[in-house]
């Protein structure tokens, strides 16, 4: 029972990392680094991983950075191991003068089929940045991601990390400000919301301002016109003459009267529509009242008499 | 189209601008509550919460990502960190499942400071993959 860890340790004393050497992709420490990460991912899952990206250089020609559990500049290939996976990339950066853009594509590849570039994807890690300003950073997150798919994949156990419990050390700090966190989640919806908002409101006032000559407010409206009903129907209304005209309709004639039996226009006049004259009006022509037409009725003018 | 249509199909456009803005104000809440109401606590101490999922920690990671999106993800072999705006969240393998891990920045930072010391802030290993890229790009 003792022999499986010494052979163990022999086997990772073997694919212990060597060296960097140079690599197009990463700086020598960082290409360290990285192949010792997954050296540890592999003791833990006995899963073999490593990367493969080729640069294709307009100026500086081709060019590969490679790199395993075994370390920087060791492919998968320098070991045995029953599973592995493999992260490779194709970078091809076109001359200054060229028009056409730099390109990338990027797969991986593992023994039993079951880690896909799909899997990759579903990490939404920007790829698209193999042709940025930094592609060591992409393509180390991309490999350092193929334990996490591996174990994702039943290919491996998923290897557990717990919090350091220890202090740390009195420089340990965060530096950047990560911004909000409700903006991040509702920023979209707010703008999209506020758009929306905007847009109906815009609209209603298009509408009101095309509208403005036609358009009148409810309460000023006029009322619907009221179909007139005549007083009476013309005898040929139906189209037929009534050989008898109606007795109601038809006008009588005014009886003639004798004229002196009539008022005068002026006394007709005067009765209708003059209004009675006050004798106390300096305009009306002084007509000295009679005693007639005093009347008996008048007590004032009898207080002035006596 | 008739006056009053349109300015039926204005309000309708700020009706829904209005009930989109107010989702968006009243909608959600943080990453503390969206873990609270979707996984289960296993401890706490203060503001340091110990959730767990039968799901495993890639699922668990998807799903924390799109429902609240973080600011900035670190991956390791041996798990996703996620940094929020007060809060680290880290998922990692638990058994055949995961186990989900929030604490504030502060102490987040000092409990995963290996795995993102020296990307998010300072006292750690340094930042990964620095550069020494071919530059060729353009």
């Amino acid at each position: 029972m003792r022999v499986a860890p010494v052979l163990i340790a022999l086997g990772l004393l073997v694919a212990a990392p060597g060296s960097a050497s140079a690599d197009v992709i990463f700086d020598p420490a960082d290409a360290d680094e990285l192949a010792a990460t997954l050296a540890e991912a592999t003791e833990d899952q006995d899963v073999c991983y490593g990367w493969d990206v080729s640069v294709d250089d307009a100026v500086a020609g081709n060019s590969k950075s490679v790199g395993s559990n075994f370390g920087a500049g060791r492919p998968v290939s320098s070991g045995s191991w029953r599973e592995e996976v493999v992260f490779n990339a194709y970078i091809t950066y076109t001359s200054e003068s060229s028009e056409s853009e730099d390109s990338a594509s990027y797969d991986v590849v593992s023994s039993s089929g079951d880690v896909t570039r799909e899997d990759l994807d579903g990490l939404e890690l920007d790829l698209d940045g193999l042709t940025g300003e930094d592609p060591d950073v992409v393509v180390g997150k991309a490999v350092v991601a193929l334990p996490l798919l591996a174990a994702d994949a039943g290919m491996a156990k998923g290897i557990e990390a717990a919090p350091e419990t220890a202090d740390a050390p009195a420089d340990a700090a965060l530096t950047d400000d990560p911004g909000s966190d409700w903006w991040r989640d509702n920023g979209g919806v707010l703008m999209w919301g506020i758009g929306l908002l905007l847009a109906g409101a815009l609209f209603a006032w298009w509408v009101l301002r095309n509208n403005k000559v036609r358009w009148t407010p409810p309460n000023r409206r006029r009322p619907a016109p009221v179909e007139e009903v005549p007083q009476y129907i013309p005898a040929d209304f139906y189209g037929q003459v009534d050989p008898v005209p109606a007795p109601e309709t038809t006008p009588k004639p005014e009886p003639v009267e004798d004229p002196a039996e009539r008022p005068t226009p002026d006394t007709e006049h005067t009765e209708k529509t003059t209004p009675p004259a006050d004798p106390s009006t300096p305009d009306e022509p002084a007509a000295p009242p009679s005693e007639k037409d005093a009347g008996p009725s008048e007590p004032s003018d009898q207080k002035d008499k006596e | 189209m008739s006056t009053r249509n349109k300015l039926l199909v204005a309000g309708a456009l700020g009706g829904v601008g209005l009930i989109v803005l107010l989702f968006a104000i009243f909608g959600g809440g943080g990453i503390r509550s969206y873990l609270d109401d979707n996984f289960r606590r296993q401890s706490a101490n203060g503001n340091s919460i110990v959730y767990t999922s039968t799901a495993k920690p890639k699922t668990v990671y998807e799903q924390i990502r799109s429902a609240r999106p973080p600011a900035d993800t670190q991956l390791d072999p041996s798990g996703y960190f996620m940094r929020y705006s007060d809060d680290i969240v880290a998922v990692t393998a638990n058994g055949t499942g995961s186990r989900i891990y929030i604490d504030d920045e502060r102490r987040g930072y000092s409990h995963w400071l290996f795995f993102v010391g020296g990307v998010w802030g300072t006292g750690g290993s340094g930042e990964n993959f620095r550069g020494g890229g071919p530059g060729g790009g353009k």
